[in-house]
């Protein structure tokens, strides 16, 4: 899934160390996030975008044809 | 199962690490003393002293990470990842399903040439079924 995290985050000046530890997650997941190689799941997702004061939908872009 | 805090699992831990050590002691004095099992002391001799090293190397860890906060929490992310705990359950799928396979075609493969290893390997097929349902329910708690 694509997601919007790199350019906030790049936004506000955060590393990755600095968002995993605000989320409560390890660099590498924030990274395959990034990447797309991984799909969060709804909690983190949720805090994610909370941290941004965004809406989920707003930072993960959801693609309907994507698979599940 | 009750949720319980890192420091917590990490006591358990090393409550086990103990046991295991003890558990070797006192398999390892039994087969010893025990003048039938004189053939297989090589085998249980480095059976068990794996385990009891292995055990006191682990002990020596937690006890250094139970000593070290940033360590515990370092550790804590680590182990409640959800991208980490997702990697583990599907290598634990994968692994269940492969050794499953492995064995059972192993099992027939077997069965043209000898049929007590045959029916050795439908012993480990069963147990290993066993073992992969009970460690997964334990998993599907835990997580």
């Amino acid at each position: 899934m694509k997601t919007r995290i790199a350019e906030l985050r790049r936004h506000n000046k955060l590393s990755q160390e600095e968002l995993a530890k605000a989320v409560g997650v390890t660099r590498q997941t924030i990274t395959s996030l990034e990447v797309g190689k991984y799909t969060a799941s709804l909690v983190l997702a949720y805090k994610i975008a909370q941290y941004f004061s965004l809406a989920i939908e707003d930072v993960f872009l959801f693609d309907e044809e994507e698979k599940i | 199962m009750k949720k319980i805090s890192f420091e917590q699992r990490l006591n358990l831990r090393l409550y086990m690490n103990i046991g295991c050590m003890i558990v070797a002691i006192i398999l390892f004095t039994f087969v010893l003393l025990n003048k039938e099992f004189a053939y297989l002391i090589p085998m249980y001799s480095g059976a068990l002293s794996g385990l009891f090293f292995a055990s006191l190397a682990l002990f020596f860890r937690n006890r250094k990470l139970r000593k070290n906060p940033n360590k515990m929490k370092e550790k804590e992310l680590l182990e409640t990842d959800e991208r980490n705990i997702f990697i583990t359950r599907v290598s634990y799928t994968i692994f269940s399903y492969v050794s499953i396979e492995i064995l059972f075609i192993a099992m027939l493969i077997s069965g043209f040439f000898s049929i007590t290893i045959f029916y050795t390997l439908l012993t480990l097929l069963c147990v290993d079924i066993v073992f992969i349902f009970f460690i997964r329910h334990m998993v599907e708690k835990m997580y």
